[in-house]
């Protein structure tokens, strides 16, 4: 499966995407927090911070089951920083 | 005295060369603010339905409002207003930059400029000493003509038109600070029909506000606020572009003249980090603005090298490139840039060049009509057709009356293929994967836009924006990308709401996107600037704002709009997304339609009902627009 990070994110992750083999299912929140510099950037505590938006697959985790959402191998996580809507 | 306003409206008829000041009246302000609302009663009132846009009957409004000017975050916009040679009814259209404040420190609020030059003309305001001036610019382009004007007339601050303007393309814009444009709906064609070349102001003068040093402490926060917030943070160092990247994932990325919503192979290309790596300067700001969305962007090699484009911003990335099916970035900063100087809207000019690429690949038109290579992709084509456009030259002067009257000169069923709403080519988004916006575009008072009732919420899913805006009973519903319920009642408040922002007149970086400030932030603010209590109730500002819309829909009506313009092109009704992760979606918009007719207390002909008139003080109005029916 594939992260994909936009603007800021990508200079403090110093990568654009991040592929992944995974094995097992994994929830989406538990997935981007073991990556250590992107938890630090757009976790506070347990929750996303505000504004940053996470896809699985195209989809917003809202309209999913938020940071439950479970992706499995050959998913695409979008993560974004704070977007102004257009 | 009016607090907040310069408290003068400057009048000059162009036939002629007369020249009048009028008294800003109260009963005015306090019905209509400022900005499109004030617009809104002058216009109404003022042009006969029926005229010739390019005629000299037509008037065409410089505005300004209350927080123009003032030192509150993103008071530098201002706004045109006429009746528009594009669509044929209203046109509006704001921007950022200088001129406006300017405008009020010279002592006024408006400036109407009505009648017919016979030879090109200047107009130079130097706070009340009005000079009408023969044109030395005629026939350049914005940049040469603004920077000869200011270094002429002391540091003036210029709105001008470029060539396209001259040539009457009908949606050539007015551009201040060499890439601020006044972009939609043909108000460079306005200007150029009366032969107007540039109006240049320099104010050394002031206006009050009524209670400094609440506004003040006020304003301390309304600056905080904007520079605390993550978005600003983004668009200040992104602009819009960074649209590209979050459109293309969430399926709803404008391409191939709205057939799809993914650009496979390009999206990645055109991202808003390969722009700020590859082409950044620097930033620009507008008056008094913390945001710094402008861009200036450089192209240093390949076919375009040496281009310096102030812009793109995420509709001109849209409309040049991925619309196109186009990756390359030096012809879409080429394009922009040409689109600056010549003074025409970037959106109509792109998504034009896109519905002619779509009956080049159909056959409804040759090669050999174009007279060369323009195929999906061809950035160096798009460059070429631009400036065909700009100066009317062979295919280029179809494609200059703007998609609906070119497809129709076409022929050949060229229509089906024209993505416009009123006559107004439809901006970077789709129906399909963002719902709310489907309605937007069907029922802009000026065609197919988004800028006058954004709805973000579900396109973005802020849950708590969307609750404090709407309601709770409001979800989950409004934020569904794919639902059409909710829909019209979330179009209505924000067209409602954004009818205030554009009368004050602020940006919308702070109110639509990034959500900073909503309507009781606007009743807050406008009593303390303009001392009028009466605006610092939301109701009542919300009823201000109810009477604009309705009495911008009546002059439509007037000129002859009825239900069956608020509509959307067959492609987002009966082609489901082909692609992507809004694949199959296609729009229910007469659900939305009749909800908004009901909401908005318009019969199911789109005409206000007599109470709603009534409620409004409308009466005489609608019995009047119902008269020419």
């Amino acid at each position: 499966m594939k992260i994909a990070l936009y603007g800021d994110l990508r200079k403090i992750v110093n990568i654009g995407e991040i592929n992944i083999n995974l094995s097992d299912e994994i929830k989406v929140g538990d997935l981007l927090k073991s990556i250590e510099k992107l938890k630090d950037e757009i976790f506070e505590g347990d929750n996303l911070k505000k504004y940053y938006i996470i896809l699985v697959n195209g989809v917003r985790i809202d309209l999913l089951s938020n940071l439950e959402t479970v992706v499995k191998d050959g998913d695409i996580v979008h993560v974004f920083p704070p977007v102004s809507g257009g | 005295m009016i607090y907040g306003y310069a408290g003068s409206i400057l009048r000059i008829n162009l036939s002629d060369e007369k020249v009048s000041k009028e008294n800003l009246c109260e009963d005015l302000v306090r019905n209509y603010i400022g900005g499109t609302g004030i617009c809104s009663r002058i216009l109404f009132d003022e042009i006969s339905p029926g005229i010739d846009p390019l005629g000299e009957y037509n008037k065409i409004i410089f505005g300004t409002g209350p927080l123009t000017g003032t030192f509150w975050t993103s008071a530098g916009r201002f706004m045109v207003a006429s009746k528009s040679p594009l669509t044929g009814i209203w046109a509006e259209s704001h921007v950022g930059g200088f001129f406006g404040a300017e405008m009020k420190f010279a002592g006024w609020d408006f400036i109407i400029v009505e009648g017919k030059s016979e030879k090109h003309v200047e107009i130079i305001i130097h706070d009340d000493d009005i000079e009408i001036t023969k044109s030395e610019n005629w026939g350049h382009g914005t940049a040469h003509t603004i920077r000869k004007l200011s270094e002429k007339h002391n540091d003036s601050q210029v709105m001008c038109i470029g060539q396209a303007g001259e040539n009457l393309v009908k949606y050539a814009c007015v551009i201040n600070n060499y890439s601020n444009a006044a972009g939609r709906t043909g108000l460079g064609a306005v200007m150029g029909s009366k032969k107007l070349k540039a109006i240049a102001v320099k104010g050394t003068g002031s206006f009050e506000v009524s209670d400094y040093d609440a506004f003040y402490e006020f304003t301390k926060i309304s600056h905080e606020r904007v520079m605390n917030n993550p978005q600003n943070k983004e668009l200040g160092k992104y602009g819009t572009n960074l649209l590209v990247s979050y459109k293309s994932a969430i399926g709803e990325l404008v391409s191939k003249n709205h057939q799809r919503g993914v650009f496979k192979n390009g999206a990645e290309k055109l991202s808003a980090d390969v722009l700020r790596e590859k082409y950044f300067v620097k930033s620009r700001a507008c008056f008094v603005c913390r945001t710094h969305c402008k861009k200036v962007y450089e192209v240093k090699e390949g076919a375009f090298a040496g281009t310096i484009s102030g812009g793109p911003e995420y509709e001109g990335t849209m409309a040049f490139g991925t619309n196109c099916l186009n990756s390359d970035f030096g012809s879409i900063l080429k394009a922009n840039e040409m689109c600056n100087d010549y003074g025409m809207d970037v959106i109509s000019c792109g998504c034009t060049i896109a519905f002619a690429m779509e009956c080049l690949e159909r056959g409804i038109i040759k090669e050999e009509e174009i007279g060369y290579a323009m195929s999906w992709g061809d950035g160096e084509g798009i460059v070429k057709m631009v400036e065909d456009i700009a100066f009317r030259r062979g295919f280029g002067d179809i494609l200059a009356e703007g998609t609906r009257k070119a497809s129709i000169k076409i022929g050949k069923n060229a229509q089906r293929y024209a993505m416009e709403v009123k006559g107004l080519e439809i901006s970077g988004q789709d129906g399909r994967g963002h719902r709310s916006v489907a309605l937007t575009h069907a029922i802009s008072v000026r065609g197919a836009d988004h800028l006058r009732s954004l709805v973000t919420v579900d396109q973005l899913g802020y849950i708590e924006e969307a609750k404090k805006r709407f309601g709770e009973n409001a979800l989950p519903e409004v934020c569904n990308p794919y639902s059409e319920d909710k829909k019209a009642m979330a179009v209505k408040i924000t067209e409602d709401v954004f009818a205030i922002r554009d009368s004050l007149i602020t940006c919308w970086y702070t109110c639509g996107w990034p959500p900073i400030f909503w309507i009781e932030d606007f009743a807050q603010v406008l009593p303390l600037v303009t001392g009028i209590e009466h605006f610092g109730d939301v109701k009542n500002l919300m009823l201000i704002a109810e009477r604009i819309c309705n009495l911008r829909r009546l002059f439509n009506i007037r000129e002859g709009l009825t239900e069956k313009d608020d509509y959307l092109p067959e492609r987002f009704l009966k082609e489901p997304m082909p692609d992507g992760p809004s694949i199959g979606q296609t729009v229910n918009l007469k659900k939305m339609l009749n909800e908004y007719y009901e909401i908005r207390g318009w019969d199911e002909n789109g005409i206000p009902r007599d109470e709603k008139a009534k409620s409004l003080g409308l009466e005489k109005e609608l019995k009047e627009v119902i008269s020419y029916l």
